[in-house]
Order: C-alpha cells, then sequence, then structure tokens
C-alpha cells in the first residue's frame, strides 16, 4: 500500500499537476460517462465556431474596399445567401437535436435508478466543513473525508445544517447540492484506489474556500477493516469533532490512507 | 431641395383611448403590475404543492369583509364605466358627480382593505402561508390606495380651472387603470379566500 | 389672453424660415442653466448622456474591483486581500456590472437615441425619464455609499438565501444590496415604458412597422422583456428585505418556506435580464453591420422575428441555472431542450449579420473592427452556453470559473464589444466630433488580447475543478500557472478602456469635425445635426423607406403645422404611423428630481424601521401631485 500512497500523495502534491480535483480525469464510470460527453460537445461545438469564423473570414476578404461604395438601400438577395441560410438552419437544427438527444442519454450518468448502493452514507454541510455519518445500527462519523470501498456504488445523502452547499468530486461524479428543507442522493463509485478531492461549489459564506473533503476509496476488504474498528464502542466521538473543523484538510487522508497501509 | 409637407395643424391636441400615449403607459404599467401579481400567485402555489405542511398552515380565511370587499369593487365598475363615457363625451358635471361617487367608493374600500386586515386569523411572521396572505393582499392594497389618491386629485383638478381639455382624458385613463385594479383583484380573492378551503 | 399672447402661440413651424424656426424651436425645447435648471430639464439626449456617463463610472468602478481580485488569484495561498473583502469585492463587481452597468448603459442608448432613430422630438413621458435617472443614480449611489461606509454586501450578485438571512448575514449589506435592486429596477421599467411607448406611438409618420430600423425593434423587444421580467425580481428583493426586517417566512423551510423559491423568483428574472443585457449589444451590432457594410442587413422579417423568438423563450430557461439543485429528471431534460432551442434564433441572427458583411465591401473603421471582436467572443461565449444547456455537463462545470468564463464570453463578448463599437460609431453624433482611429484600432488590440488571455484559461480551470467565488486556493491544486496569465491579461483588459478613456476626452475637445452623416449611414438620427439641436429635428420627417437617408435623399417629405412656442410633437398611429394628435410633450420640471430623493430617502430609511415607509409615502405623494398638477392653463388644452 505504501506504493498506493506514494502515487496517489505523489501525483497530487509533488508534480503540482491538475489532476487532483479535476473533471477531466475522471475515475469513476459516472465522471468517465460526464468527460466523454464533454469530449463529444466540445469537439462538435468547436467545429461549430470554426465554420463561423471561416464564413466571417470568407465574408470579410471577398470584396474589400476601404473607402466603401456608395450605400445601396435594396440590394438583390442573391441565390447562395439564400441556400446558406437554408443549410444554417438545418444543420442548426440538427446538430442541436443531436446534442440533445446525447445529452438526454448522459442524464443517467446524473440520475441513476438508485438500486442496489454497497454503503450509504449521509454528508451533512455545515459552515465549512463536512460531517460525514456512516447509516446502520454501527453507525459512526467522521469529517472532511469520505472512506468507501473500490468498484462498489455507494450513495450519498446530502442534507445541510446551515446554508446551502454543494457537494463536488469531480474525478467521480458531477456535482449536487445541499439544501435546507431537502434532501438530495448522489451516486459516487470509485474505479481505483486513491484520494480523490473535492471542495465546496456553493458559495457559503466566509471560508467557502477552505471547504474542501477527500474521498479516499480503499480495497473493498481494508475498507471493511477500517469500517469494522470504526465502528467499535470504544471509540469515542469527541476526538471526530475536534479532527474536522479548521484540520489541514490537505495533509489528513493521505496520513490517514498511510496509516493503513502500513 | 424639394420639400413638400404633410399638414397636421389640422389634428386635435389630445384624444381617448389608444389613441393617445397615456393610454399605452398605463396599459404598459398593467401588463408589469399584472406580472409582478401572476408570480407573487405562483410563488404562492409553488409553496402549497411543494410543502407539505401547507394544509395545516393554511387556516382559510373569514369570508365577512373580503365579501363585502369584492362587491363594493366589482359594482364600483358601473360608475367607472359611466366615467370612462362620460369624459369622453367632455360632459364635466357627470364627471365631477361621478369622480365623487369613485373617491367615496374608494374610501369605502381602504376601509374595508382594513378591516380585513386586522381581522386576519395569520399574522405574516407565523409561516409562509401567513407571509404570502400579507404579501398578495398588501401588494392589492397598494393598487387600490394609489387610484384612489388619483382619483381623489382628479376630483379635486376637476373642481377648479383646470377641468377643461385633456383632463377628461385623463380622467377616461383614471377609470381605465380601475379596471385594472378590479380585475387583478378576482383572481386574487379566489386563490386567498377559496382554495384553502377545497 | 390678449391678442399678442395669441398670436405667439399660433406661430407655426410652416410660418418660418429654417434659420429662425431652428432658433425658436431650441428655446422651446431647450433646458434652462442654473442648478435647478440641470435638476429639471426633461431632454432624452441629455438624460441619455447622463445615464451613459453614469454607467460608464460603475463600469470603472466594478472593473476597479475584478482587477483587485484577479490580483489577488494571481499567486496561490495570496494574502493580498482576506476572504471577507474578497466576498465584498465580487459581490460587488458583479451587482455592479449587472445592476448599474449592464442594464442602465442599454437604457442610456435606447434613451438617447430611440426618439432620434423614430424622428420625434423627445421620449415619451420625459419627466418619468429623468425621475428614472435619478432614481438609478441614488439606488447606486447608496450601494457604493454604503461600501464606502463598510456596510458591504457580501453574499454574491444572486444572494442566496438562506446565506443572505439575518441569522447568516447579519449586518445591513443584504438591505442595502435588494434596496439598490428596486431602485435600479424601478428605473429599468419606467424607462422600458418609456420606449415602448414612443416607439408604438411617436414614430414620424410614414414609418411603418416594417420601417422601423432593427436598433429600434431591438430596444422595443428588450423593453418588454424588461416589463416582464423585473416584476419578478422586485418581487423576490422586496421579499428578501420583509424576510430580514419584519420576519416573514417565505424563504424559510421550517415555517412551510422553501429557498429554492427564491432561486426561481431569482432567475425568472436572471435569465432574461442576460438577454436584457445582451440585446443592446446586438441593436450596436446590427445599425454599424448595416453602415459599413454599404447595405441594410440581411433578411430583416428573420431578424425581427428571431429578437422576438429571443424574448419569448428567454422566459422558458431560467431553471438551467439550478440544475444541480436536485430536480426532478423530467423537468431538466425540458431546460435542457428550451436552453439549447434559444441557440436557433440567436445563429440566424449570427448568420443575417455575416450574409450582409459578405454582400457588401466592409469599411473596416473602428466601430466595424470591435463587431468583429463580438462576433469572435460571443460566438464562443454562445457554444459553451450549449454544453452549460446539458445537465451531465452542467453538474460537472456549474459554479466553476468555467461558467465565470462562459459568462464574461457572452457579457464582454456580447455586451461590451459591440458598446465600445457604439461608442466609437455614436460618439461623433453626440459631441459632433470623431473619435482617433488609429488609438481605436490600438484599443480594440488590447481589448482583444486582454480579454481572450484573462478569459480563456478560466474554461481550463473550471474543468480542473477550481470553483467560483473563492478567495484563493493551495499551490498543490496547480491551478497557479493559468490563473496568473488570467491577472496579466485582465490588466491588458483594463488598459483597454483607460486608453478609450483617453481617446474620448482627447477627441471631445480637439478631434475631427463630424458633419451630421459623417458614415453615410441611412437611419434618422444623422439627417439632423451633430450634436442634435434640443428639438432634435427642425422640421419632423416623413418617411417613405427603411433605409430613409440612402433611399430619400434630398427630396425629402416633412411635416408642417406643428406650434413653434410649445413643446408639440406629432402622435401616430401604431400600424401605418398616419399623423393623428398634436400631443403637447411635458416640460422641464423639478419634481421628478424632488421625487426621487423622497423616495430613496424613504427606502433607505426603511432599511432602519418599516416606518419609513409610512412616513415616507405621504410625503413623496405630495410630491407626485405637485409633479402632475398642471402649471398653467395651457397644459389642458
Ligand atoms: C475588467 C474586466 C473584468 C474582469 C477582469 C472580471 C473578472 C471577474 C472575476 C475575477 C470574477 C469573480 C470570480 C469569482 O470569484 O467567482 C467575476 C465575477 C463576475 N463578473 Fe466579471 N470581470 C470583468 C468584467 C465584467 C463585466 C463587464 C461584467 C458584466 C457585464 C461582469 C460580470 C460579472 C458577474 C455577474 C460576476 C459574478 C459575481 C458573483 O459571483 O456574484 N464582469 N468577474
Ligand atoms: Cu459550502
Ligand atoms: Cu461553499
Amino acid at each position: 500500500m505504501a506504493s498506493l500512497t506514494a502515487a496517489a500523495g505523489g501525483s497530487a502534491l509533488a508534480s503540482g499537476c491538475t489532476g487532483v480535483q479535476s473533471a477531466l480525469n475522471p475515475h469513476g464510470e459516472r465522471a468517465d460517462a460526464l468527460a466523454v460527453l464533454f469530449w463529444i460537445f466540445t469537439a462538435v461545438l468547436g467545429l461549430v465556431w470554426l465554420v463561423t469564423m471561416a464564413g466571417l473570414f470568407f465574408a470579410l476578404t471577398r470584396r474589400r474596399d476601404s473607402r466603401g461604395e456608395p450605400a445601396q438601400a435594396h440590394p438583390a438577395v442573391k441565390r447562395p445567401v439564400r441556400i446558406a441560410f437554408a443549410a444554417m438552419l438545418t444543420s442548426t437544427v440538427i446538430i442541436l437535436s443531436g446534442l440533445a438527444v446525447l445529452s438526454f442519454d448522459g442524464q443517467r450518468a446524473v440520475f441513476g435508478d438508485g438500486a442496489g448502493a454497497a454503503v450509504t452514507i449521509s454528508v451533512i454541510g455545515h459552515q465549512w466543513w463536512w460531517q460525514v455519518r456512516y447509516e446502520g445500527n454501527n453507525g459512526f462519523e467522521t469529517a472532511n473525508e469520505i472512506r468507501i470501498p473500490v468498484g462498489s456504488a455507494v450513495d450519498i445523502k446530502l442534507t445541510t445544517g446551515d446554508v446551502i452547499h454543494s457537494f463536488w468530486i469531480p474525478s467521480l461524479a458531477g456535482k449536487l447540492d445541499l439544501i435546507p428543507g431537502k434532501s438530495n442522493e448522489l451516486r459516487i463509485q470509485a474505479d481505483k484506489p486513491g484520494v480523490y478531492r473535492g471542495q465546496c461549489a456553493e458559495f457559503c459564506g466566509q471560508q467557502h474556500a477552505h471547504m474542501a473533503i477527500f474521498v479516499v476509496a480503499l480495497e473493498p476488504s481494508e475498507f471493511e477493516r477500517w469500517r469494522a474498528k470504526q465502528a467499535a464502542p470504544a471509540r469515542s466521538m469527541a476526538h471526530l469533532a475536534k479532527q474536522s473543523v479548521f484540520a489541514s484538510a490537505a495533509s489528513s487522508p493521505f496520513a490517514a490512507l498511510s496509516e493503513h497501509s502500513q | 431641395m424639394a420639400r413638400s409637407v404633410i399638414d397636421v395643424s389640422g389634428l386635435p391636441t389630445y384624444a381617448f383611448g389608444s389613441r393617445v400615449t397615456p393610454w399605452w403607459g398605463t396599459f404598459s404599467f398593467c401588463l408589469l403590475e399584472g406580472t409582478g401579481f401572476a408570480l407573487g400567485i405562483g410563488g404562492y402555489l409553488y409553496l402549497a404543492v411543494t410543502n407539505k405542511d401547507w394544509a395545516k398552515d393554511a387556516v382559510p380565511l373569514s369570508l365577512l369583509w373580503s365579501a363585502l370587499f369584492t362587491l363594493v369593487l366589482v359594482v364600483s365598475a358601473l360608475p367607472n364605466f359611466l366615467i370612462k363615457r362620460a369624459a369622453t363625451r367632455e360632459s364635466l358635471r357627470s364627471v365631477r358627480l361621478l369622480l365623487l361617487i369613485m373617491s367615496a367608493v374608494g374610501l369605502v374600500l381602504i376601509g374595508l382593505r382594513i378591516m380585513e386586515f386586522s381581522a386576519l386569523p395569520v399574522r405574516w411572521s407565523d409561516n409562509a402561508y401567513g407571509s404570502f396572505v400579507w404579501l398578495l393582499l398588501g401588494l392589492h392594497g397598494v393598487h387600490v390606495l394609489t387610484d384612489v389618491a388619483d382619483t381623489l386629485v382628479l376630483t379635486v383638478l376637476m373642481f377648479t380651472r383646470h377641468g377643461t381639455g385633456k383632463r377628461f382624458s385623463d380622467a377616461e385613463d383614471n377609470a381605465f387603470y380601475w379596471y385594472f385594479v378590479v380585475l387583478s383583484w378576482l383572481p386574487l380573492y379566489a386563490v386567498l379566500y377559496w382554495l384553502p378551503r377545497f | 389672453m390678449s391678442p399678442a399672447i395669441e398670436e405667439r402661440h399660433e406661430t407655426r413651424d410652416t410660418d418660418l424660415g429654417d434659420e429662425e424656426l431652428r432658433a425658436r424651436l431650441s428655446r422651446t425645447w431647450g433646458s434652462a442653466r442654473g442648478l435647478i435648471g440641470i435638476l429639471s430639464t426633461v431632454d432624452h439626449k441629455i438624460i441619455g448622456i447622463r445615464y451613459a456617463v453614469t454607467a460608464f463610472v460603475f463600469l470603472l468602478a466594478g472593473g476597479i474591483m475584478a482587477i483587485i481580485m484577479r490580483l489577488q488569484l494571481a499567486r496561490p495561498d495570496s494574502h493580498l486581500v482576506d476572504a471577507e473583502l474578497y466576498n465584498q469585492l465580487f459581490t460587488m463587481h458583479g451587482t455592479t456590472m449587472m445592476f448599474l452597468f449592464g442594464v442602465p448603459v442599454g437604457e442610456a442608448f435606447a434613451v438617447y437615441l430611440v426618439p432620434l432613430m423614430v424622428g420625434t422630438r423627445n421620449i415619451a413621458f420625459p419627466r418619468l425619464n429623468a425621475f428614472s435617472y435619478y432614481v438609478y443614480l441614488f439606488g447606486g449611489l447608496m450601494l457604493w455609499g454604503g461600501f464606502a461606509l463598510s456596510i458591504r454586501p457580501d453574499v454574491g450578485w444572486f444572494s442566496y438565501v438562506p446565506l443572505a438571512n439575518l441569522n447568516f448575514t447579519p449586518g445591513k449589506g443584504p438591505d442595502y444590496w435588494a434596496q439598490m435592486i428596486t431602485f435600479t429596477e424601478v428605473a429599468a421599467l419606467a424607462v422600458s415604458v418609456e420606449i415602448v411607448v414612443t416607439v408604438l406611438k411617436q414614430r414620424a409618420p410614414g414609418m411603418t412597422l416594417d420601417r422601423i430600423p432593427l436598433f429600434v425593434w431591438t430596444m422595443l423587444v428588450h423593453s418588454f422583456i424588461i416589463i416582464f421580467a423585473m416584476p419578478a425580481i422586485m418581487l423576490a428583493s422586496s421579499m428578501l428585505i420583509m424576510e430580514r426586517l419584519v420576519g416573514t417566512q417565505f424563504f424559510n423551510p421550517d415555517a412551510g418556506g422553501d429557498p429554492l423559491l427564491w432561486q426561481h423568483l431569482f432567475w425568472f428574472f436572471g435569465h432574461p435580464e442576460v438577454y436584457i443585457i445582451f440585446l443592446p449589444g446586438t441593436a450596436f451590432v446590427s445599425a454599424i453591420v448595416a453602415t459599413f457594410s454599404r447595405r441594410p442587413v440581411f433578411g430583416y422579417l428573420p431578424m425581427v422575428l428571431s429578437l422576438i423568438a429571443i424574448g419569448f423563450l428567454s422566459f422558458g430557461l431560467w431553471v438551467h441555472h439550478m440544475f444541480v439543485t436536485g430536480l426532478p429528471e423530467i423537468g431538466a431534460a425540458f431546460f435542457t431542450a428550451s436552453s439549447m432551442a434559444i441557440a436557433i434564433p440567436n445563429g440566424v441572427q449570427i448568420f443575417c449579420w455575416i450574409a450582409t458583411l459578405w454582400d457588401g465591401k466592409p469599411v473596416l473603421k473602428t466601430p466595424l473592427i470591435f463587431v468583429l471582436g463580438f462576433f469572435f467572443i460571443f460566438v464562443a461565449g454562445g457554444l459553451s452556453g450549449v454544453m452549460l444547456a446539458s445537465v451531465p455537463i452542467d453538474t460537472q462545470v456549474h459554479d466553476t470559473y468555467f461558467v465565470v468564463a462562459h459568462f464574461h464570453y457572452v457579457l464582454i463578448g456580447g455586451t461590451v464589444f459591440p458598446l465600445v463599437a457604439a461608442v466609437y460609431y455614436w460618439f461623433p453624433k453626440v459631441t459632433g466630433r470623431l473619435m482617433d482611429e488609429r488609438l481605436g484600432k490600438w484599443q480594440f488590440v488590447l481589448a482583444f488580447c486582454g480579454f481572450n488571455i484573462t478569459f480563456f484559461p478560466m474554461h481550463l480551470l473550471g474543468l480542473h475543478g477550481m470553483p467560483r467565488r473563492v478567495y484563493t486556493y493551495p499551490a498543490e491544486m496547480g491551478w497557479g500557472g493559468l490563473n496568473l496569465l488570467a491577472s496579466a491579461g485582465a490588466l491588458l483588459f483594463f488598459a483597454s478602456f483607460l486608453l478609450m478613456l483617453y481617446n474620448m476626452i482627447a477627441s471631445a475637445r480637439s478631434g475631427a469635425l463630424a458633419g451630421d452623416n459623417p458614415w453615410g449611414a441611412d437611419t434618422l438620427e444623422w439627417a439632423t445635426s451633430s450634436p442634435p439641436q434640443p428639438q432634435n429635428f427642425d422640421r419632423i420627417p416623413c418617411v417613405t423607406s427603411g433605409s430613409p437617408l440612402w433611399d430619400q435623399g434630398d427630396d425629402n417629405v416633412v411635416v408642417g403645422g406643428l406650434k413653434v412656442d410649445e413643446r408639440e410633437l406629432v402622435v401616430t398611429s401604431i400600424r401605418e404611423a398616419r399623423p393623428d394628435i398634436r400631443e403637447e410633450s411635458p416640460a422641464p420640471s423639478i419634481w421628478p428630481f424632488l421625487a426621487a430623493f423622497a423616495t430613496a430617502v424613504a427606502f433607505i430609511g426603511s432599511i432602519y424601521t418599516p416606518w419609513a415607509i409610512t412616513w415616507g409615502s405621504p410625503v413623496v405623494a405630495i410630491v407626485l401631485v405637485a409633479w402632475f398638477w398642471p402649471k398653467t392653463i395651457e397644459e389642458n388644452v
């Protein structure tokens, strides 16, 4: 496991690459689907932009004249323009419809069927930390850190204790808000062991910028071991609350991860 | 330079209805205020639908004062109609008389609305239902108040030396706005007073 | 009445020669000197300029806030400003740009140009127009005065509840914010009503519906959008302030309310707001493209229909700002479809402009060059908007720097670039002098490079996980490089505005004289002198073409028979613009200023005690009566 720590921590901290919290660096089924959709849209729309700019360039260079010709109040509408207009309208409609269909299809990556989650976790947003509660009769809590087993679906129930926050782990899934009086549910799944960083995405007051959260994906056996240890009744809750609030969020999960890999 | 001229010297300096700019001004204000009412009702219905506890909060409002208010308001459409007609005919005597009647009606309506507020079973701070009841009644109340104030001023004007010419057009415009006050009340009345009873 | 007075009142324009007519009319329509005169004027041109200058000052103020933010974000873990101040800065920046710059600057051009373009002597309800300006001014002064006194809103330009509620944000900041909103919306609504009525009823004889310039059509649709959108935000901001001041429960889920109600109301306004800000930009583009291609914009009818379609569709999109609140799936799908649909009329517009350029021989003067910048940037922003319309994609990029990039591409590309073009284009009309072309081109280089260097990297930052509204970020996130680049670009971009400011001041003093129609344009504002006389036109033109100055030549038809010593203008029928009434246009008055002042005092007072409304209302009422009370017997006829 030491190598894992080195890999996760190394890529995140040492190399300074932008992958720790990136939608373009997906490590879960949902984030994968979203990234693919994103690239398709980018390609298609990028092409549309290029075609438009080419049209503009062509229009400008066709008959330039810096002196200006006498104005024409009623220029005849030329055939090519009509054809181009029809082509533009048709292709716009086709492209948009195609993208809309892809988008509807991609909605499955957002609105899952909700069946068969291996683990259900409640996350409660607070100014400016995340309270994480593992449900069940051996329930326990952590803060600013969620551990999940690799390869299984995990449902996260999102509620808030104060204002609106938004739960977002870009490498695993899109974001979802935590709204007073409402409970939202988000499914995440990690394909590989590792530490995935996330951050509150809805402005929630003064320290919004520091409201980070880490998802630590562990091999299932290791996850179970950790869970059993957490659930042990001897473990007091008090130190967890302390650990959370302004614990230097960056270091703790890596430490945690290595603690288990020893 | 060849110049031909369209002669407008014979045109009137005022007219009635949608020919004049104030009518369109009033019409635009009705549009935007109507949107405000519609959104207010929309917000009320949104909470009624999304909120599980709404039925518990939504105590029906007493029907007494509101019924009187609605009755007087609807009946006032008649003198209002007559004002419009008298104004178009520029009949100073009828306009004066009718404006006096409309001013009196307006004051009665304000009185009824005050009674209504004092008899409301919820306060604005009790729950969102209460907040909306106060908001919508207040919003409409402000419209009644403005138009009554306008009517009073116009009545005074009509009894001074200014009661000629374009003032008739103003009186007509004022009557037009009153229709809006009447019409906008009806959906509010249905939603606030009858919906919670079903 | 003595015969002499009788005589004077009866002088008609047909009785006088050109010189004398001009002098007499400009006396009749002119504004008085002195403080009272300045505050009493109802000339739409003067008020339009005031709107524009005020909006420009707010643009600079908002820009300075942005520069400070960019300096803070240039390096990771920076301590130039702290979290508290940063939150105030982005709130002030967004609020100022949207409410104190974006909307009013469109009003400024509408107020100045629409009456000229439709060939009338003043805007409809000119006193309301004066009132609206003062209300806007006081609203802006209130917000910034509060800022100076450390009463600073810090919950963003959309003030989500419950964060904006009293228990999470004590202090008066959000109250000032909410009242400022009410102020500026009152102003925008008033101007919209004036524009609608001016366009419908005061067009020069012969300007039938299909001869209305595209600029004017655009402003008409813009005004209608305001009329239907702004009531939502006035309602919402009033509810917010009541929630904070008298304890209503609209948004409290524990008492039957719902925080999402705020979001629905806000965005029901907020999405159309984007089009409210953007449409004036398209109005500028239409005018400029036509003039510099030397032909009318291709496809008048499709253009007008697209505008109307945009107007309608803009009300069906608001939920796309709420895709991550946990909507039902079907609702999300509906709003994806409607959001994509609006790309169609936008596409039609872009096509028609490019087709016009293609057909003509475009003259590359500064206004047109900025319009080309508009195409480059706005189309990119529109296309990234299509991405945001897709719910799945939005769940990744919502509330990140990708969105910050997107909306600056559409707002700056769609509004600010055309705005700069419009400044260069109409400056000679307003001042009589041309702006310097060479500086204009330099400004373009600075603005275009600066803009793209600032905002393009933000797309990438968002995709790499940088949320918006963060005052700093840890170095290990790896966002430092792109942020540094963006900040450098921001300085360039800001400098381009300083260059423009310099160019404006220098050119106003010593620019080349422009003459009536320096660009050889086709619409009526170029038919009068630069700057126009107080009466706009000595003789009201009659219109027989959609491009009157190109079609009609010198061989002009005019209206005769208006009184010379009274403020008379021609009211025409809606469709055919047939002359119908000689309506009296209100004279200058100090009461609109006093009414705005009284309203401002009552509103500011209401932040401290609700009784201010109770005591303020009668005062406002009295002032309003004074405003409308006829001063002379002549006003009755
Ligand atoms: C000098 C040019 C500008 C620069 C450098 C700039 C930069 C920024 C920055 C850094 C933010 C804050 C991002 C964050 O912390 O979330 C921001 C937000 C914003 N900007 Fe600009 N901006 C500029 C011009 C404009 C203009 C012209 C407009 C509108 C017409 C505009 C509208 C907004 C809005 C609405 C926000 C959102 C504020 C909020 O989150 O509440 N900006 N801008
Ligand atoms: Cu948060
Ligand atoms: Cu947050």
